[in-house]
């Protein structure tokens, strides 16, 4: 099985005093509620940066739409293959305390707050020692995969089998945390549609 | 566990609009509520009732353990412990209505598993009497929670089914556990559970909503949602088009890394598997998970289909030995509380092997068959060495901790290469010319108690062969693998070997070595192979990458995809029959003369501490060139040794 390494590392991130990384289009992007917000949203409670880097770019990625066999619109990317990872965003923390996700959650972000929950519950910090601290490089990043084939609720029946480039899709946003010391490690999130739908 | 949707408020509520996002982005439905809602016991029933009447391979109930926990018609009586088989003799209930659940769960760090309720002598009594729910550790209420849903009355849990302080009760049913497993209605599996005391019906994940606006299309505004589902530890992430909810969920879980969970997963027919994210049916042709999503699973992420092959007889005496040694490849690897259970946390599973092969519990040596050990290739397995020299040597020296002999793959914690002599690197058969090059070979093992499957408390392998020593060997790193070695001695380039133990990569002096031959094969046959291939150490994962190491495949939830492409062919293949492909070009008489020079394969010992016994420390491959081949051999005399 080839392994797939995601095309974020930390060389591609300069490690900033001001903490999470910049990306150009999110800095002026209009959120689903119409506002317009900027990377110094953190400050004023709202959305902060790695907040705007999760709003997933179709454009920029390089995606286009097409009509499926149904009609619907759909997301494509060239070439169609599925098995793409999108870089999202890095920055670097320091562990246990995750200062800099922390300062944003402090400011309002409810992402920073869910991401350094999910750190934290892990149990990456229970590695160190007491009073040891580490510096970790954290990236994001989504990955494009091949979906299921079909989806039924009856027992073994094909209600619909799709054409190949038609079975892709936004499948998970991986957080990757690397030290220099320690092994690789990534937290895994499924992307889905929202509850209830 | 609190759910963090707090950002939903910031995002649009419209269902339309997540569905509109939904489509455009591909992404998969949410679970449907909660894992025993009406709906889902709606469609695993179905699911299993399709299974049951046009998949079925072994009929549930035509094996029934000696004890059950029976949970009672109507879910109102309290479950108690029954002794099946005196229960049918007294008419307590129909032989043929005995379908019953298995759980497979971990038990969890040691202080936990010791606080669960277990059945011991002093309790048998009472458990037979009752099982008050409440005593229950969280993962045994969940499973009977499922049992009632399903309408299963009868569960089998291994903590309670097993008197846990009689020894003989224990060994004589853990050698049951293969069939226990292979004959359930269906198993329940707990990977979100990371112990006993931790249920697997609300994995309480933390989701949240993420906004979605296109800048393709700028009407598709909505959310999304992320949910949080596990760490993933290591360099070998899947493949995102291996990230299928059953594959992460897997993944994720110290479940599917637990050694006495292995037999449990691999002989289950149906198996209800509850992850972090969702439950998932899996059978031996479909995966369906809680979303709807259905997937194909691999032919051999159960079993299943791998016995049927075995039991219809159209393997090879060596294919036999790729099966088991596939399915031993990827046990070897996983965690064991306690290392002693090595040889009986699988021996439900070679059991159920011998049977389905028609080969006698006698012929099973720790870990290994006879007649693959009696044709060479059962002893050229190799691994990626973790310890050092020493470190290893002391280890063989410790008699107390013997676990199997150091001929055994057993005899280490840690995933394995099994050396296959006629396979190509697809796994496909070839035709070569190969010859043992021993004369004898006696194989014993002393069983440590009833199950003939299970522990041993020795193990020798008593050979006639050509043996020869070197004072002194320089191994030296040729390969972008950093674990096979080219071997030289006085400059003379003699073999390639991978040892047992850490080898550095700039050349190292290895003195007390000795090379045993033990298959030959024409030469220029060997490129090709499988085997070579291994020991050359070439490795598409590390093209190009001196630096890393090689890492045996040892990915535990997928079978390797020799075995896959092997079974597949025997099952989809009429006759049996196949147009081999012939990669030895030379003349059938060609192999019958002794003295013509051939490529060997062999394995490296080292001596032990006792006169005229050694240790297996390693196997080579040496070709027929100027100074390497049959000729290393061809004057030395037959001599008889033990390997120990």
């Amino acid at each position: 099985m080839t392994p797939h390494h995601p095309s974020v590392t930390s060389n591609q991130f300069l490690k900033a005093e001001t903490g999470l990384p910049k990306l150009n289009f999110l800095q002026t992007y209009t959120t689903a509620m119409g506002q317009t917000v900027s990377a110094q949203a953190t400050k004023s409670g709202a959305l902060c940066a790695t907040c705007h880097s999760l709003l997933f770019d179709d454009k920029g990625n390089g995606g286009f739409a097409e009509r499926s066999v149904k009609g619907d619109l759909q997301l494509f990317f060239n070439p169609p293959e599925a098995g793409r990872a999108f870089p999202v965003t890095g920055w670097y923390d320091t562990l246990p305390d995750l200062p800099v996700l922390e300062r944003s959650t402090l400011g309002g972000c409810q992402i920073c707050r869910f991401l350094k929950r999910a750190i934290l519950d892990r149990g990456l910090h229970r590695q160190l020692s007491v009073g040891e601290t580490t510096e970790i490089f954290i990236s994001l990043f989504y990955e494009w995969g091949v979906r299921s084939p079909y989806q039924t609720t009856e027992p073994f029946t094909i209600p619909h089998f799709p054409e190949d480039n038609h079975h892709s899709g936004l499948c998970f946003l991986t957080m990757t945390l690397e030290a220099s010391d320690r092994a690789f490690e990534s937290i895994i999130f499924s992307v889905h549609s929202r509850d209830g739908t | 566990m609190v759910r963090n949707h707090q950002a939903k408020g910031r995002v649009p509520q419209c269902s339309s609009c997540a569905e509109v996002v939904a489509s455009w982005l591909g992404i998969d439905e949410s679970t449907r509520g909660e894992p025993l809602s009406g709906q889902n016991v709606a469609l695993v029933e179905k699911h299993l009732q399709y299974c049951l009447a046009n998949h079925a391979v072994y009929r549930a109930g035509s094996f029934l353990p000696k004890r059950l926990i029976d949970l009672g018609r109507d879910g109102a009586t309290h479950p108690r412990l029954v002794l099946t088989h005196q229960e049918i003799e007294n008419q307590a209930f129909p032989a043929e209505t005995v379908l019953y659940a298995a759980l497979s769960y971990c038990w969890g760090p040691p202080a936990d598993a010791v606080t669960q309720l277990k059945t011991e002598v002093h309790t048998l009594d009472s458990r037979l009497q009752e099982i008050p729910e409440a005593e229950m550790s969280a993962v045994m209420r969940d499973a009977v929670a499922v049992c009632r849903a399903l309408k299963i009355r009868f569960l089998w849990i291994d903590s309670v089914c097993i008197v846990q302080d009689d020894r003989s009760d224990w060994e004589a049913e853990s050698q049951q556990m293969g069939s226990i497993y292979r004959h359930s209605l269906l198993t329940i599996c707990a990977p979100a559970s990371h112990s006993c005391h931790q249920g697997f019906l609300d994995s309480g994940n933390d989701k949240i909503d993420v906004p979605f606006q296109s800048r393709i299309e700028t009407s598709i505004v909505g959310s999304y949602t992320i949910e949080g589902q596990g760490l993933e530890s290591g360099m070998s992430m899947l493949h995102p088009n291996n990230r299928s909810p059953y594959n992460i969920d897997i993944r994720v879980s110290s479940w599917a890394t637990r050694g006495w969970v292995f037999q449990e997963r691999k002989l289950s027919p149906r198996k209800i598997v509850f992850g972090r994210s969702m439950f998932h049916l899996v059978c031996a042709h479909e995966c369906i998970s809680q979303n709807g999503l259905v997937l194909r699973s691999p032919v051999t992420e159960t079993l299943v289909r791998v016995f049927q092959a075995l039991e219809l007889g159209i393997f090879n005496d060596e294919e036999v030995h790729m099966a088991w040694a596939e399915i031993a490849s990827e046990y070897a690897g996983l965690t064991l509380g306690q290392p002693l259970d090595r040889l009986p946390a699988i021996s439900g599973l070679a059991k159920v092997f011998a049977e389905s092969v028609g080969l006698s519990e006698d012929l099973y040596v720790a870990g290994l068959w006879k007649p693959h050990l009696l044709k060479g290739y059962g002893l050229l397995w190799q691994r990626e060495a973790v310890c050092s020299r020493q470190e290893l040597l002391n280890q063989f020296r410790r008699a107390q901790n013997f676990i199997a002999p150091t001929w055994t793959w057993a005899n280490q914690a840690k995933s394995f290469k099994p050396g296959y002599l006629h396979y190509d690197l697809t796994g496909s058969p070839t035709r070569i010319h190969s010859r043992a090059e021993f004369r004898k070979m006696d194989i014993q093992t002393a069983r440590a108690g009833l199950n003939a499957f299970g522990s041993i408390t020795s193990g020798t392998i008593r050979m006639t062969g050509r043996l020869k020593t070197y004072a002194s060997l320089r191994m030296s790193n040729q390969y972008s693998s950093t674990h096979a070695r080219r071997v030289f001695e006085g400059g003379n380039r003699i073999a390639d070997c991978v040892l047992d133990w850490v080898v550095h990569r700039d050349g190292e002096e290895q003195g007390g070595l000795l090379l045993l031959p033990l298959l030959s094969t024409c030469p220029g046959a060997a490129p090709g192979l499988l085997i070579y291939d291994e020991l050359k150490g070439y490795d598409m994962l590390v093209q190009g990458d001196n630096d890393r190491q090689v890492v045996p495949s040892s990915d535990p939830y997928t079978f390797s995809a020799t075995m896959d492409i092997t079974v597949l062919r025997r099952i989809t293949t009429d006759s049996g029959q196949e147009d081999i492909e012939s990669i030895c070009r030379c003349s059938t008489a060609y192999a019958d003369q002794e003295q013509a020079d051939r490529d060997v394969f062999g394995i490296v010992l080292y001596p032990s501490d006792t006169s005229g016994q050694y240790w297996r420390v390693g196997v080579f491959f040496s070709e027929a060139l100027e100074t390497g081949g049959l000729a290393l051999f061809r004057d030395m005399p037959y001599q008889e040794f033990d390997i120990v």
